[in-house]
């Protein structure tokens, strides 16, 4: 090979690994998004958000809180954790407030998927007025995590966000 | 020292990547179930890892992920010992390794891959390093090492890996969304890659 090609060669090698460094380094605290290596992983911030009753990402909150938790969606399960203990159930969710209790829910980007949403439009409809909506989406987008306390007063379910 | 400067130097821009701010993002969710078997009830899935883990009880994200990025880092150094060409294609491999997205983002999170990884790197040259691999992901499948490098091995490594997918997919309603993942999740394409590199840069003539 001549010097010529060889230096062109080693230039361009170069150049795309300049292109992956900087890449990659910019990547390290990125905010969500579509790139093509890390589109399936969404973070969610559930670090300070404590023990709670229900969580819409169960797994990452009881390894957060060490406390057992419950899956705040309907009973369709997702392949990758249909052989987990965790199970979905919301009837005791509403059995719980029937009987007075006071339940803690925690939201995160999981809000949006089909089997949370179901309740949670039940729960807190003003959620998905176009105003709250947008509100609900920047939390999401942010990483954060919605905590709501949730309680039954005269036949009517009140809910109170606590932190964001 | 001077030989082994170059590889050196692209070590340490791997482990920059890998080790800046591991910690600082919180757990994704597929993390939290890995550190859940690791705290408490063992799964057989990814089960060297876990055991690996296990007596150390990893209690903050930064212990959790630690071990995967350590191993993404010497995946660099061990490319560099397997391959059989001359100083300037060893390093060159070993860089694009380095910095290449795929390869930083997996070994920045606490998923098995970049531990398989490593084990399939240095199982090119011990076979004995299958084992642990195989038992961190059976995706490992696809890097063993068959026979001697020509074309038809690598053709055969993506059969089986299709193969793989289509025995892996569930049955019932959800069967088709897991098919779809299969193809489009850039983790299932992390040891492929590294396979392809060891097959392409010690093909023989």
């Amino acid at each position: 090979m001549s010097v010529t090609i060889k230096s062109k060669l080693i230039f361009f090698a170069l150049l795309i690994v300049s292109f992956c460094f900087i890449e990659t380094a910019l990547s390290i605290y990125a905010e969500w998004d579509m790139k093509w290596y890390r589109r399936e992983v969404r973070f969610s911030d559930w670090r300070n958000t404590g023990s709670l009753d229900y969580s819409t990402n169960a797994m990452i909150t009881e390894w957060y809180s060490k406390k057992p938790v419950k899956y705040f969606r309907i009973p369709a399960m997702a392949w990758r954790e249909n052989k987990y203990i965790y199970q979905a159930d919301i009837n005791s969710f509403y059995n719980r407030l029937n009987s007075g209790d006071t339940l803690t829910v925690g939201i995160d980007h999981r809000g949006n998927w089909n089997e949370s949403k179901e309740i949670l439009c039940q729960i807190v409809p003003e959620f998905f007025n176009q105003e709250r909506y947008y509100f609900l989406n920047t939390v999401y987008v942010n990483e954060q995590v919605i905590k709501l306390k949730v309680w039954k007063e005269r036949d009517y379910i009140r809910w109170k966000i606590i932190t964001t | 020292l001077k030989k082994y400067l170059p590889i050196l130097l692209i070590t340490l821009i791997g482990a920059y990547l890998r080790f800046n701010g591991l910690g600082d993002k919180p757990l994704f969710v597929d993390e939290a179930l890995f550190g859940l078997w690791v705290r408490g009830e063992i799964s057989s899935q990814e089960l060297f890892p876990v055991l690996l883990l296990k007596p150390f009880n990893p209690s903050n994200e930064f212990s959790l992920r630690l071990i995967f990025a350590l191993a993404g880092t010497l995946t660099i150094p061990a490319l560099y010992m397997v391959i059989k060409r001359d100083v300037w294609i060893k390093s060159g491999v070993a860089l694009f390794v380095a910095v290449f997205p795929l390869f930083v983002f997996w070994s920045r999170m606490a998923r098995p891959y970049a531990l398989a990884g490593l084990f399939l790197v240095l199982g090119w040259k011990w076979y004995a390093f299958y084992i642990p691999a195989l038992l961190t992901t059976p995706i490992s499948l696809i890097g063993i090492k068959l026979f001697n490098q020509k074309w038809y091995v690598l053709a055969g490594a993506f059969i089986s890996a299709i193969i793989f997918f289509l025995i892996r997919q569930d049955t019932g309603e959800n069967g088709e969304d897991f098919f779809k993942y299969a193809f489009t999740a850039s983790r299932f394409y992390y040891l492929p890659a590294l396979t392809i590199i060891l097959y392409v840069c010690n093909y023989k003539k």
